[in-house]
């Protein structure tokens, strides 16, 4: 018998256990977890004591206050050693038991630190025991002190006094068996922006637990942003449990026109004014996923992007598991925006590979489309282009293998002077092309992650009057497996050849960059804020996991 | 406007979930040898998922993200139980015993790639359990191709002179 009969019949008893087990809901999953996370949280405020000491190691007391905690190092830890003093791994182990709480810790430190890179100037923790104050004060707060580094560049993100783009409050928090409440993981996340003849509108989604609406934000100025009223009738309903979100959002001279999912299905809303919008369907699911996410004002009317996901499984007993999807490129017209008509294009169904649409763009030639082929949900992927007169009938580019091997995709293009610029990435680098036919491409940029960085990818390109604007995210490896730290970054160029990347003041800022747009000589880009963690808002609150939305601005080059 | 069935209830993130469950299940029992704890961090390696879905579900493939954070949820939690158990062995006069020869049994057999470095562990798992070319077990747990290649060499030679069986790959 070989080791890989002997490791296959292995496989095949643990597959066949883990069948055995019934999937539980996922809901059920979550409100277990929230009640035991409240508990876990009570318990570690002991520990909280602790950490004031290790916040103390890089925090300095404001000028005048008193520190409520020295910069003293604790005593050392007493470890007591087995009788006969000998033995080495009992010694391990203690080492191994106490390093391993020092982690436990440290993550909690980390999660104080990502608040205050966050904008917190102080950090309220709740009393509880072990956690007196010595100083008597009360409540329990520590202002704390950061020694910032100096904002380097020309972004900045806009401050959001009055919490627009921040979790609503949802009456679903519940009580604890001490008196506490728990409010549900919820969160804001900005997907698209454009200028209109109302300002400058931001779309996206406001979700709480598995629900979601679609959400609207309009401003003047890039500054001072509101939300628009919410109705139920055209953005969902968190109350009846609506998954519904936009994506994208274009304009014209007369009004705006945006993209989105609700289910399955393809919607499209429209306003005049960015603050009344009526709902259209785009394309009504038909058991298959219906995923438009870019949309652009053309020549001819209004065109839509995305793809059409089809519930495929994997064959029944296959226990090698990726989820077998098949996904073919979705282009979508509409003269109004009201009434829109799937584009039937030999060019977006492929029977050996998954197609997604994710930018479209009028030159004088036509249009053209750009997006990825990718064979593997895993690895093999290429960039795509598709041409057409009058963005009904497609076809695609025959491209150069600038846009491969494997692992690269395309997500935005642009044209400034007759040169086209496309962007995206390639393996784990954000890469960017420029071509003067839409046929011959070459590739113009390339950023390579560094350091603890995994990833970098180019999210979205805008031309401008003096050159080409990209932004895009860095994402960097927590060694625990836990959420990436992700960084906004920027690269611009004058002449769509040479780029160069834009060191920001949004270097700290852990968040997630969906669109860009230019008007009036200022970048505005959307996206959003990593999730704070665990919030203790008094001795018995708490909220789990929430992000809030984010706007940054920047004069144009 | 209501009633429009365009604003119906449907869940993307649902379908993820119910479709990849039991397999990370699967493969964290494998590495864990306990249902129980299988279970546990399972269901948290999918709450982290959902927490962060907008991006996961975008930038990375999904199954391959669940299935590294649950391994490495695996880890650390494992980590901390075998120093407690060895450090009760101690306490109760038990010395821990070499492991046995034993006979090629799944349950041995899984028991066996336990003991084996954590890493080399999580390679030979998703090699037979999942089935999956070196290329994509590089991508799961984010380490390069000469990595995977390498742990999977040893871990196969550790295996089978543990099993006493024949390395030779059958296909």
């Amino acid at each position: 018998m070989s080791l890989d009969d002997v490791g296959r019949n292995a496989a095949q008893d643990v597959v066949a256990k883990a069948d055995s087990v019934e999937t539980p809901e996922f809901a059920t999953i979550q409100q277990h977890r929230r009640v035991r996370a409240r508990w876990a949280a009570v318990t570690s405020l002991t520990a909280a004591a602790v950490l004031f000491v290790g916040v103390a190691l890089f925090v300095r007391s404001p000028e005048g206050t008193t520190p409520f905690v020295s910069d003293s190092v604790p005593a050392p830890t007493t470890i007591t050693l087995v009788p006969n003093g000998e033995d080495q791994e009992a010694v391990q182990d203690e080492i191994d038991a106490i390093e391993s709480e020092i982690d436990d810790l440290e993550q909690v430190q980390q999660t104080v630190e990502e608040q205050i890179r966050q904008g917190s100037t102080s950090v309220t923790l709740a009393r509880g025991d072990g956690n007196a104050d010595p100083s008597g004060r009360d409540p329990l707060e520590v202002p704390f002190v950061f020694d910032l580094p100096e904002p380097r560049g020309v972004w900045a993100r806009v401050d959001d006094p009055n919490g627009v783009f921040a979790v609503e409050t949802f009456s679903e928090s519940r009580e604890t068996k001490d008196g506490g409440t728990i409010s549900s993981s919820s969160g804001v996340r900005l997907t698209g922006v454009a200028e209109g003849p109302g300002g400058l509108v931001a779309v996206g989604s406001v979700t709480r637990g598995l629900s979601s609406i679609g959400a609207i934000w309009r401003s003047t100025d890039g500054i001072e942003w509101q939300r628009m009223a919410h109705n139920p009738e055209v953005f969902g309903s968190l109350a009846e449990g609506t998954n519904v979100a936009v994506r994208a959002v274009a304009s014209d001279a007369d009004g705006y026109v945006a993209v989105g999912t609700s289910g399955d299905s393809a919607v499209a809303w429209t306003s005049l004014d960015g603050m009344t919008w009526d709902v259209h369907v785009l394309q009504a699911t038909d058991g298959d996923i219906m995923w438009p996410t870019g949309l652009e004002r053309v020549e001819s009317g209004w065109i839509a992007t995305g793809s059409e996901t089809d519930r495929t499984r994997p064959p029944e007993g296959n226990q090698v598991v990726s989820t077998v999807v098949h996904s073919q490129g979705g282009i979508w017209w509409s003269l109004d925006g009201r009434d829109w008509q799937r584009v039937e294009s030999d060019s977006l169904v492929s029977a050996t590979s998954n197609l997604h649409v994710q930018d479209v763009l009028q030159t004088e030639a036509g249009l053209y489309a750009v997006g990825t082929e990718a064979w593997d949900p895993v690895s093999k992927s290429d960039g795509a282009i598709w041409f057409s007169d009058d963005g009904l009938a497609w076809n695609r580019v025959e491209v150069s293998d600038a846009f491969g091997p494997g692992e690269t995709g395309i997500v935005g293009i642009a044209e400034r002077d007759g040169l086209l610029v496309a962007i995206g990435s390639s393996r784990n680098a954000a890469r960017i092309w420029h071509s003067t036919d839409g046929d011959s491409w070459t590739v113009a940029h390339e950023e390579t992650p560094t350091g603890e960085e995994t990833w970098i990818v180019a999210q979205a390109v805008v031309a401008t009057d003096t050159g080409f604007v990209a932004v895009g995210v860095s994402i960097a490896r927590q060694e625990d497996g836990s959420s990436p730290i992700y960084r906004i970054v920027s690269w611009q160029s004058t002449d769509g050849i040479a780029w160069s990347l834009v060191e920001s003041a949004q270097d700290r800022a852990n968040g997630f960059v969906w669109d860009i747009t230019e008007s009036n000589n200022k970048l505005t880009a959307v996206g959003d804020l990593n999730a704070i963690p665990i919030e203790f808002d008094n001795e018995t609150s708490m909220q789990v996991g929430a992000n809030v939305g984010a706007v940054w601005t920047a004069p144009t080059p | 406007m209501s009633d429009d069935p365009v604003i119906a209830a449907a869940l993307s993130f649902d379908s993820f979930y119910r479709d990849q469950y039991r397999a990370v299940l699967g493969l964290v029992y494998s590495v864990s040898g306990s249902r129980w704890a299988a279970e546990d961090l399972t269901q948290e390696a999918f709450l982290r998922a959902h927490r962060d879905w907008a991006r996961i579900g975008r930038h990375e493939a999904p199954g391959a993200w669940v299935r590294r954070v649950a391994l490495n949820l695996a880890t650390s939690r494992f980590r901390r139980l075998a120093a407690e158990t060895r450090a009760l062995t101690r306490l109760i006069g038990l010395s821990s015993t070499a492991f046995p020869t034993v006979e090629p049994h799944s349950d041995d057999f899984w028991r066996l790639v336990r003991a084996l470095p954590n890493r080399q562990a999580q390679v030979v798992a998703l090699f037979y359990l999942e089935d999956r070319p070196v290329r994509e077990i590089a991508t799961v747990l984010q380490i390069s191709e000469p990595a995977v290649r390498g742990s999977l060499f040893k871990a196969r030679a550790a295996l089978a002179r543990m099993l006493g069986v024949s390395e030779e790959v059958t296909l």
